[in-house]
């Protein structure tokens, strides 16, 4: 049974949601124009194509939406959060229509396309949107995620005020107001517990997330695939671009490790300290001369280890609110926005990690054996460091294949031992650990090494992407006082690892770089933004320009039509405004009752009884005699607000006199 | 022509004999004035029989009465020609269905070929006999009765004929009250030989072409035809109610609407004859009507669920 909802109850929903989600402005003008509609005259009769149309162009404008914050920004599929925080503005339009419709309600078919293959033999079913979408208004909010009472209190208050006008009939507003009380108080309670089997939750999966998976990002530690078999899958997703890079191929580091253990590398006594700030966006590392490039990477939580060129000694404009280092040379930082970019100088005649160690000659015992039979093999004993290298990079580009495959044969799990040995295949931390451990072998001080080849050229950024499977791992040797990259991984492992490409990947670059730009835009703009911002709105304009226009295209007909006939006028009714103020009252006229005999059975005092009749007559009059063009529409609405008014005027001395009161809203 | 001044004296008349049932009455003085007939379905005793009586007498028309059983022939409603010994010819002899109003009682008990015999002279107005036509009187009313009791021995009538009636109305069982009144009345006389005629078979036939001058505005009927439109789709319905509904719905509306001194109809007329006018030409699905679901209960659902024009 359709319903009306209390006045201004969407406006009120609207205007919460953007207080929720900090978009108070926009919510504040979208409310005013979903309201429009009390005060502009104009209405049309839209029908259900119409309300398809404009519903499915809202479900594209979503897709849309869900497709950018996919592909588009770093959220991935944490991102639908953010559309549903952005629903209203999605599916406003929907509901603009229909309060721009002489029904004001909305065909179910345009919300259900099961609906639209049955129409042909099935009557229009309609609903007004009003309450559901004060709900989705709701949900958005919600996800908006404020964590304060005052949003506990407004979703009460919004509560209360939404469904007031449900109460059962005939029920004591006492009664009412208890079991309101009783179910609000539950879910406070229930939220509360929600909220602690949530973060429970979230521990454990974050705890066994760092274990097995982010091992990546932890500067202490460096989880390989070593052991691991079957293909290595690594994404197109493009993590960080680089712009003004000189030499090619370039490394970016974003973490050293010396320690070799259980197919681990652990980055030990290895402590990070505050790296000084410079004024308000710079940080000095260290001292040098050298040329700068341009970096820029997404955050996550704000948190990240910076890929930088080796001799990095100064980063600028990083607006965030940390930076660290430690002394194998990475560098992370923390308390910052989404997305930064900053410039970077290097100066690789100055060494700025700290020198070698005894640990960066250890070897663990268990493979000792196989190193030295490999390192014999190569011929890299008894040459000086810089041969050693050179012959153990020959070495592996010779005898060595490249691989993302690797099969279980033997049916264990793969060592390294069974790398150098056996099959001789693997990827790059194969060749980056077997390298470091064989120079150690050799005498060599050495260290293993992560990060990113920059190596892809985007013509449509005109700068350098990297994508996750661009990410790489290669040595260090210490080689005539110098920390030197040793990259053992056979050359050709680029394209081995472009192979893969699936077809959309243009389509997901392109995502990847709207979304980019468009960061990039608001971060250079209002750099103390958190979260969403308004400027998301510029994606709505073209849509809400083509509603606008469909709209005032197809109403130009329609009004016409309306003019000739008052049948299908459809313009305000003149006694809509007493049918509001009635349900204000607490008389709400059903949908399906005729107004003449529902105005004549209202419990009013005789002297309104029959102004009410007559009002009654004058409108049936109005309304359905086809050959009258008495009384007109403005003596009934006239006449229709005296009415009104009156009513209103003797329910106000009813509730100022108590006694002369009986039954629920009697007047 | 003055509809509300008949109505008032035809229900009148009426209600002197039938008592507590003015809501029927109200209904099937409408059905005559628009031309539809009737079908009365109720428990036996009810005063079907009296209530059509009663309307015979009220007019001053021709009143005749078949008694439906399965043995009754055509020829039995329609007449029959006879060979005529003095005139060496066949003359034709008129039966029962040669009058103003006709009570076909129980007519679920007859053989559907007599039942389609009385059903096409109500579509048509006319019998055919021996290949010649014979015309009804202009003012032709049938009042089928039928017993929702009785299952055994009866022919139900098929849906396309349940569609010829325009109404389908049952009297109910009245209150106590009235019930006691109803033993005071019959005991001296039974009431229907005490009333006499109000108006007469003209009058009916010039209120039939009045009602064509009680408007329509187009947010009514399409609002008719939504209500009969959403018989069609409606869940648990095999067999929706035809345009002939919506003609039917129109008419009623319109001779409710004169009844209460209006010349143009308004929704609240359509949403009263609503159930009576649609109910009896849908068909449930046998599930729903086996769980005990009914038709009328289906279309008041409708009528309470379509938005009225405003």
């Amino acid at each position: 049974m359709p319903v009306k909802t209390p006045p201004f109850l969407v406006a009120l929903g609207l205007v919460f949601w953007g207080w929720a989600a900090g978009l108070l402005l926009p919510a504040l003008a979208l409310a005013l124009v979903i309201e429009s509609p009390r005060i502009a005259k104009a209405r049309w009769s839209f029908d259900g194509k119409d309300f398809e149309r404009v519903a499915d162009l809202c479900s594209i404008a979503f897709l849309v939406l869900m497709a950018w914050q996919w592909f588009g920004s770093r959220n991935g599929p944490a991102g639908l959060v953010v559309v549903l925080t952005w629903l209203p503005i999605v599916f406003i339009a929907i509901l603009l229509m229909q309060r721009f419709d002489a029904r004001n309600a909305t065909p179910l078919s345009a919300l259900f396309w099961s609906l639209r293959r049955r129409r042909a033999n099935t009557p229009p079913r309609s609903l007004p949107l009003d309450y559901p979408f004060f709900c989705l208004c709701l949900v958005s909010a919600a996800c908006a995620n404020q964590r304060s009472m005052w949003f506990f209190g407004g979703l009460v208050l919004l509560a209360v005020y939404a469904l007031y006008p449900l109460r059962a009939e005939g029920r004591r507003f006492g009664t009412w107001g208890v079991a309101l009380g009783l179910a609000l108080g539950l879910a406070y309670l229930l939220q509360i517990g929600i909220l602690q089997a949530q973060e429970q939750v979230e521990s454990f999966v974050m705890e066994y997330l760092r274990d097995r998976v982010f091992g990546r990002s932890d500067p202490f530690r460096a989880h390989t695939a070593i052991g691991d078999v079957g293909r290595v899958k690594l994404s197109d997703r493009i993590l960080f671009r680089v712009a003004g890079a000189k030499t090619l191929p370039l490394k970016l580091r974003d973490g050293t490790f010396n320690v070799y253990a259980h197919d681990s590398w652990f980055a030990q006594g290895s402590n990070f300290r505050p790296v000084p700030p410079e004024g308000a966006s710079s940080w000095v590392i260290g001292e040098g001369v050298g040329p700068s490039m341009q970096i820029s990477t997404w955050l996550m939580r704000g948190r990240a280890m910076l890929p930088l060129p080796p001799g990095t000694f100064r980063l600028d404009g990083l607006n965030v609110g940390r930076v660290e280092a430690n002394s194998f040379g990475s560098v992370r930082v923390s308390e910052g926005p989404d997305l930064v970019l900053f410039s970077v100088r290097s100066d690789l005649a100055r060494e700025r990690d700290a020198g070698p160690e005894p640990a960066d000659l250890q070897v663990p015992k268990r493979i000792e054996a196989a190193l030295m039979q490999v390192l014999t093999e190569a011929g890299g004993q008894g040459l000086p460091p810089a041969g050693v290298a050179r012959t153990l990079q020959r070495f592996f580009q010779e005898r060595f294949a490249y691989t993302l495959k690797l099969d279980a044969r033997e049916g264990g799990r793969r060592t390294l031992e069974r790398f150098l040995l056996d099959d001789r295949r693997g990827h790059c931390e194969y060749f980056a650990s077997a390298a470091t451990l064989l120079l150690r072998a050799a005498g060599v001080p050495a260290r293993y090494a992560t990060g990113y080849v920059v190596e892809e050229w985007s013509p449509l950024e005109r700068q350098f992407v990297v994508r996750a499977r661009h990410a790489h791992a290669w040595t260090l040797a210490w080689i005539d006082g110098r920390w030197r990259e040793v990259d053992a991984t056979p050359v050709g492992w680029f394209a081995a690892e472009a192979e893969a490409e699936p077809a959309w990947r243009p389509a997901a670059d392109f995502f990847s770089w709207l979304g980019f730009a468009f960061q990039r835009w608001r971060v250079s703009g209002d750099e103390s933004d958190e979260g969403m911002s308004p400027y998301w709105l510029l994606a709505i304009i073209p849509l809400a320009a083509w509603v606008a226009w469909r709209v005032t295209r197809r109403n130009r007909v329609k009004l016409q039509a309306a003019t000739a006939s008052p049948d299908a006028a459809a313009g305000p009714s003149p006694i809509e405004p007493l049918l509001e103020r009635l349900e204000a009252l607490g008389f709400r006229r059903p949908a399906a009752a005729p107004v003449r005999p529902w105005l004549q059975s209202l419990p009013l005092s005789p002297a309104l009884q029959s102004a009410a009749t007559a009002v009654a007559h004058n409108y049936a009059r109005w309304r359905f005699d086809p050959a009258t063009t008495e009384p007109s529409a403005d003596s009934l609405r006239t006449q229709a607000t005296d009415l009104a008014q009156r009513i209103e005027a003797e329910a106000a001395d009813a509730s100022r006199d108590p006694s002369s009161r009986h039954g629920a809203p009697a007047v | 022509m003055d509809l509300q001044s008949l109505h008032r004296r035809i229900a009148a008349n009426v209600e002197t004999v039938v008592l507590g049932q003015q809501v029927t009455v109200r209904k099937l003085v409408a059905a005559l004035v628009a031309g539809g007939h009737v079908l009365l379905e109720d428990f036996p005793g009810t005063g079907k029989t009296t209530l059509a009586k009663a309307l015979a007498r009220s007019v001053a028309a021709e009143f005749k009465r078949v008694q439906f059983t399965p043995d009754l022939l055509p020829s039995d409603i329609v007449g029959m020609s006879i060979y005529s010994s003095q005139t060496s010819q066949f003359a034709f002899h008129p039966g029962p269905v040669f009058t103003h109003l006709l009570l076909a009682d129980e007519i679920n008990r007859a053989s559907p070929r007599t039942q389609s015999a009385l059903l096409e002279a109500m579509a048509e107005g006319q019998v055919s006999v021996d290949g010649t036509r014979h015309a009804l009187p202009e003012l032709f009313f049938v009042v089928a009765t039928q017993n929702p009791v009785e299952f055994h021995g009866t022919y139900p009538l098929p849906e396309a004929q349940m569609d010829r009636f325009a109404l389908k109305l049952s009297l109910g069982y009245v209150s106590a009250e009235q019930e006691v009144e109803m033993l005071s009345a019959q005991n001296a006389k039974h009431p229907l030989e005490r009333i006499s005629p109000v108006a007469s078979v003209d009058e009916v036939l010039a209120a039939r072409k009045a009602l064509a001058n009680v408007r329509m505005s187009d947010a009514v009927k399409r609002y008719a035809v939504d209500l009969v439109g959403a018989t069609r789709g409606a869940s648990g319905v095999t067999l929706g109610a035809s345009p002939r509904a919506s003609i039917a719905l129109m008419k009623l509306a319109q001779a409710l609407a004169a009844f209460d001194g209006e010349e143009f109809v308004s929704p609240e007329h359509v949403q009263e004859i609503a159930v009576e006018a649609i109910a009896h030409r849908i068909v449930l699905e046998r599930n729903r009507s086996f769980a005990g679901a009914s038709a009328g209960a289906v279309v008041e659902e409708i009528v309470k669920s379509v938005a009225v024009p405003v």
